[in-house]
């Protein structure tokens, strides 16, 4: 009965694992994922098979934790890389907002820049036409 | 009519040498009078002089620099300057460093052959026969050889100097890859994508010089890294879906 159990416990860790590292795979080939952003998820899935299939390795590392039910490990593999996953991203974000700081000072310098220029060329051109009107008044002028 | 040639050169932290490099390509120009030549700078948010540099250096070598506010990384760098030299109509797209390894005269060894119709893209290569100058560091040295079988398992190309930035693409490699050109440590995994598509790569001995001034990036540590993520990389890349590449002559789409 025990080990109907444990093979059952085992079928279906493998199983999930396997469907991990799948749709992980298909996200980078869809270019859904960066690689860089897959390697926890997929170094997840390698610890948790590696402990599955490893029953003796599962009990020497759950003796090390003081756990007393080997499987009870394997939540605490999986908790520990979630937090390192939840971590990962929480510093991801936090360059990502950074970056948009950067982004967000750069655009508005350059409209200014731009906002400058048009006023400067606006300013030329009243000032060229000005001169026009004044050449042709003094033109006019002589002439009387 | 004179054959339009963009020269790609991504630069991070160059000001101290990115302006000898464009005068060397400033100097090719008069060697080769049937060439139009066009020098591409791509600044990767350079936190240094190289943005004030290049302002006088585009003007007086006859530049064209893209300036991002961020850094990238090559592999950003690479693929702007790709779209711009696709949409200013080049013939040839020539990718050299910031950093005065490649020197400009090695250009046409890598360019004719494209010319010529002998093959879609050339590499210029340290480490066959005939090559010359700088060789890399051992870490460097074996992390190429790595990457070189890699390359030889996965789609059956022979390249020796996988991680070389001195290479030179035709117009369909370069609209090919203005669409995929991939974003970190991005050389071999490129060859994989053009591979897939069928593109002929051919290795050519050129010969390099040390780095001029300045210090580069890649560490012992950061080759480690690179080396498992690239290998990932390449392994993901051979079932990666990709664009389609229009092939002008045929009037038909590949792959």
């Amino acid at each position: 009965m025990d080990n109907a159990y444990r093979f059952r416990i085992e079928f279906w860790a493998v199983t999930g694992c396997v469907l991990l590292v799948g749709a992980i795979i298909e996200l980078i080939r869809r270019n859904q994922l960066k690689e860089r952003y897959s390697f926890l998820w997929l170094a997840n899935a390698a610890v948790l098979v590696t402990f599955t299939l490893n029953r003796s390795w599962l009990e020497d590392f759950a003796r090390i934790l003081g756990v007393y039910y080997p499987p009870t490990a394997l939540f605490l593999v999986l908790v520990f890389f979630m937090m390192l996953i939840q971590i990962h991203f929480s510093t991801v974000i936090s360059h990502l907002l950074t970056d948009k700081q950067s982004l967000v000072q750069s655009v508005a310098m350059l409209e200014a820049r731009v906002r400058d220029l048009e006023f400067s060329t606006r300013d030329q051109r009243q000032h060229s036409m000005r001169i026009e009107v004044d050449l042709v008044k003094e033109a006019s002028e002589i002439e009387v | 009519m004179r054959r339009k040639i963009a020269v790609l050169i991504p630069a991070y932290n160059e000001a101290r040498n990115i302006e000898s490099v464009l005068h060397e390509i400033f100097k090719l120009r008069e060697n080769q009078p049937d060439w139009q030549i066009l020098p591409i700078v791509i600044n990767d948010g350079s936190s240094d002089q190289t943005e004030k540099v290049l302002q006088h250096a585009t003007y007086q070598y006859g530049a064209y620099a893209i300036h991002f506010p961020l850094n990238l990384g090559i592999g950003c760098a690479v693929r702007a300057g790709l779209k711009h030299a696709a949409s200013w109509g080049a013939e040839i797209a020539l990718q050299l460093d910031g950093d005065g390894q490649h020197p400009s005269d090695q250009i046409p060894i890598l360019v004719n052959p494209i010319l010529d119709h002998h093959c879609d893209v050339t590499v210029g290569s340290r480490y066959i026969r005939g090559a010359g100058g700088n060789v890399s560091t051992t870490a460097r040295q074996l992390g190429t050889l790595f990457f070189s079988k890699l390359l030889k398992i996965l789609v059956g190309v022979e390249i020796k100097d996988t991680t070389s930035g001195f290479r030179a693409f035709n117009r369909q490699a370069v609209e090919y890859l203005a669409q995929c050109y991939p974003d970190d440590y991005p050389e071999v995994e490129a060859y994989v994508l053009l591979a897939r598509k069928q593109f002929k790569i051919l290795e050519i001995p050129v010969r390099m010089r040390p780095r001029v001034r300045g210090k580069s990036s890649i560490t012992p540590v950061r080759c480690a890294y690179y080396m498992i993520k690239v290998a990932f990389a390449a392994l993901i890349s051979m079932v990666r879906e990709l664009p389609l590449r229009v092939d002008a002559h045929q009037e038909s789409e590949v792959g």
